[in-house]
């Protein structure tokens, strides 16, 4: 089933998009432009993000003091806000104070990819034995020299590849790019989007996005060797240290990454619940109106039906195809194959997948677009790699051994399978299917493609809100990004929780 | 002659809980003083402590004379050396050793290759840290701490990882190297053999109540 899917909804729109390139290959002059700057701008959201999320990361992984679980939770969550969202989290915070622009897109990509670092950083860091501090310190180094000469290095690793996926991001950024930037921050993202929907030059738009592709496989791959290649210190099992003295800098540390967390989302809220005459409900009432301002676009609610029944049909859809593909990596031979290739999306960009998605089944002979399938299609093909990336290792850390006992007691292989792995499924496969059901309701990229005008998602209505002049319509989309935000915590919570009680 | 570490009424302890002391003793330049006690009794924290990593609940450490207790670890003058080797392992063998020195601003390569020499390593200043056996390893990290010519060093159970064979060999070279090097040293152990290889004295700790 998952060689099937992939090859439905990934090969034959990527063959399609590669066809419509033409004979010659042909990078417009803007687009080598577009790829200057979007390096440059994801070069400067990476290190911003680098050099905020490292003491973020030792403070909320490495120390025990009270209110670290909540900091580090708090952290995670600008990782799972919709790219639209905190777009407009960011221009409810600075208001009119910043202008949109290359500083504004740069905060914004550090802000969302925060617990990037934090994660993946905090997760060696936390496990580094204290001893090689100890020894530099007792060498003569002070603590600053400490961490430059010594811990920044053990840590290279880790920081080169959280690196690589921020700058991965941040560089295919569009939702954020499109409502915060102006002419200097375009992606090659946003360009795609340009070339095919307002240009309509397709085969333009293909060329870019197979540039953007190469950049983006050539980051990871450089990453990832860079990683591996870099020096490993010793690990051990992560415990939580007491304070140092003077015991109050920790705290302040994480302290400032709530408030950076918090700030954006209640600036949200705020501007969903003022107006120009003070304190309202107005926004709040308009979600459900078809008029008042909205009724060009459609009303905000049936937006938001649209996103929950897109992002129920592409948790079953992931949930099931990724379930089978990790299912796959614990048999040897092909069905690790098949599991590497369920991967393979994780490199190829939003909007790249809803070209060609639109390429292929959006015109005869497979024309779907009537359908309101290809906006789950390419979300399920979005949220499948996570789904077996969140599977895979928990399947692997079922004991099989159950499965002999079983079938040494008569049970029939499917049965025999069920006794060693059945349990660990139910529980993954749930938490897997809400997760594609978040990444489905965040989504933009896709389904700035594939989304028709009169059915767009709750993020495509957002942008579209935002795109129109005047207060009603910004306070509209504010009010509707704080249901967003909510959904998408909720259903993070829910998974966090189905897996502590795995 | 001034010792080269004094501990005088040292009681050590963790966010005001006493694990024990009052401790004091003075060591010799080359002496070594071996800790022993049972589990969980502080010997690592009384480590802890006259490093500066932990500070005291009440007392004084010098060295060569001089308080360092309120001093930060590293102008302490005082090197360690832990269980696992703890090689920096993004520098090589000479480079680990050098460490100390480089800080300081001083010439490196003759006193590298003079502890290399006595620790039997001679010629591995270029070698991957990765590279090395277990019993290497730990040398080197004897090496770096001595590098330096710190006034002490302090061992936290330094050959309990290695093959009883290499250990008692180890800790021979090792207590020759600090008594040429006339550095005081307080070596932790559960191994009373090896105490007795490497110790001039033995101080026991008892569990507390």
């Amino acid at each position: 089933m998952p060689a099937a899917f992939l090859v439905v909804c990934l090969a034959f729109p990527l063959a399609t998009l590669i066809m419509r390139m033409g004979p010659s290959l042909h990078v417009a002059a803007g687009t080598m432009q577009v790829l200057g700057l979007s390096t440059l701008q994801a070069t400067a959201s990476t290190v911003l993000a680098v050099v905020v999320g490292l003491p973020l990361a030792s403070a909320v992984t490495r120390y025990r003091f009270r209110g670290r679980a909540l900091a580090q939770a708090l952290l995670t969550v600008p990782f799972v806000m919709p790219t639209v969202v905190v777009a407009l989290a960011f221009r409810a915070m600075v208001g009119s104070s910043v202008p949109r622009g290359l500083v504004l897109v740069i905060l914004a990509h550090a802000f969302v990819n925060l617990a990037v670092v934090v994660r993946v950083v905090g997760s060696t860091w936390s496990q580094m034995d204290d001893g090689y501090e100890k020894v530099a310190r007792s060498l003569g180094a002070s603590r600053l020299r400490t961490f430059v000469t010594v811990t920044l290095p053990v840590l290279r690793g880790s920081i080169l590849a959280s690196a690589a996926i921020v700058f991965t991001f941040s560089f295919t950024s569009l939702g954020i790019a499109l409502l915060l930037g102006d002419s200097s921050t375009r992606t090659l993202e946003s360009q795609i989007l340009r070339q095919a929907g307002t240009l309509l030059d397709f085969p333009g738009a293909a060329t870019t996005a197979l540039l953007q592709l190469m950049v983006v496989v050539a980051v990871l791959a450089a990453g990832g060797l860079l990683s591996v290649r870099s020096p490993r210190g010793r690990l051990r099992p992560p415990v939580l240290r007491p304070l140092p003295s003077p015991r109050w800098p920790i705290p302040l540390v994480a302290l400032a990454g709530a408030v950076i967390v918090l700030a954006p989302v209640i600036a949200l809220l705020v501007a969903s619940l003022h107006s120009a005459h003070g304190w309202t409900l107005e926004w709040w009432q308009h979600l459900g109106s078809v008029d008042a301002g909205t009724d060009r676009i459609g009303s905000p609610v049936s937006a938001l039906a649209t996103s929950l029944s897109y992002a129920l049909i592409t948790a079953v859809v992931a949930g099931l195809v990724g379930g089978c593909a990790a299912v796959a990596v614990l048999v040897r031979g092909r069905g690790r194959v098949v599991a590497l290739v369920a991967m393979a999306p994780l490199g190829i960009s939003a909007a790249t997948l809803g070209l060609g998605t639109l390429l292929a089944y959006g015109r005869p002979p497979f024309d779907l677009r009537g359908s309101g399938l290809l906006v789950p299609m390419a979300h399920a093909l979005v949220a499948v790699p996570l789904v077996v990336a969140v599977a895979a290792p928990a399947l692997r850390a079922a004991d099989p051994r159950r499965a002999l006992v079983a079938a040494s007691l008569g049970a029939a292989p499917s049965r025999a399978f069920w006794a060693a792995y059945g349990p660990v499924l139910k529980v993954v496969s749930l938490g897997a299917a809400g997760l594609a059901a978040a990444v489905s309701l965040g989504e933009f990229g896709a389904a700035s493609f594939l989304a028709r005008s009169g059915t767009p998602t709750v993020p495509i209505q957002i942008a579209r809100l935002l795109s129109r002049p005047g207060e009603q319509s910004y306070g509209v989309a504010a009010a509707l990004a704080v249901v967003l935000v909510a959904l998408t915590l909720s259903l993070t919570l829910a998974i966090d929780r189905a897996g502590r009680s795995r | 002659m001034t010792a080269r570490l004094a501990v005088r009424d040292l009681v050590i302890g963790h966010a005001g809980e006493r694990y024990a002391g009052p401790l004091t003793f003075e060591l010799e330049p080359g002496e070594v003083l071996a800790v022993v006690g049972p589990s969980g009794v502080g010997k690592s924290t009384l480590l802890s402590t006259i490093l500066g990593w932990v500070p005291p609940l009440d007392g004084h450490v010098l060295v060569d004379g001089i308080d360092v207790t309120t001093a930060p670890v590293h102008r302490r003058g005082i090197g360690i050396v832990f269980q696992e080797p703890l090689l920096f392992p993004h520098l090589n063998v000479g480079r680990n050793i050098a460490y100390g020195l480089r800080l300081r601003g001083e010439p490196d390569a003759d006193r590298v290759a003079e502890l290399l020499s006595w620790l039997d390593l001679a010629g591995m200043e270029q070698r991957r840290v990765d590279t090395l056996s277990g019993g290497q390893a730990q040398r080197v990290a004897l090496a770096r701490a001595l590098a330096p010519r710190p006034g002490a060093v302090l061992l936290d159970e330094p050959f309990s990882a290695l093959d009883a064979d290499l250990r008692e060999r180890l800790a021979r070279d090792v207590a020759d190297t600090l008594r040429r090097e006339r550095v005081a040293a307080i070596h932790v152990t559960h191994d009373l053999a090896e105490a007795r290889v490497m110790a001039d004295r033995v101080l026991t700790i008892a569990a507390h109540e």
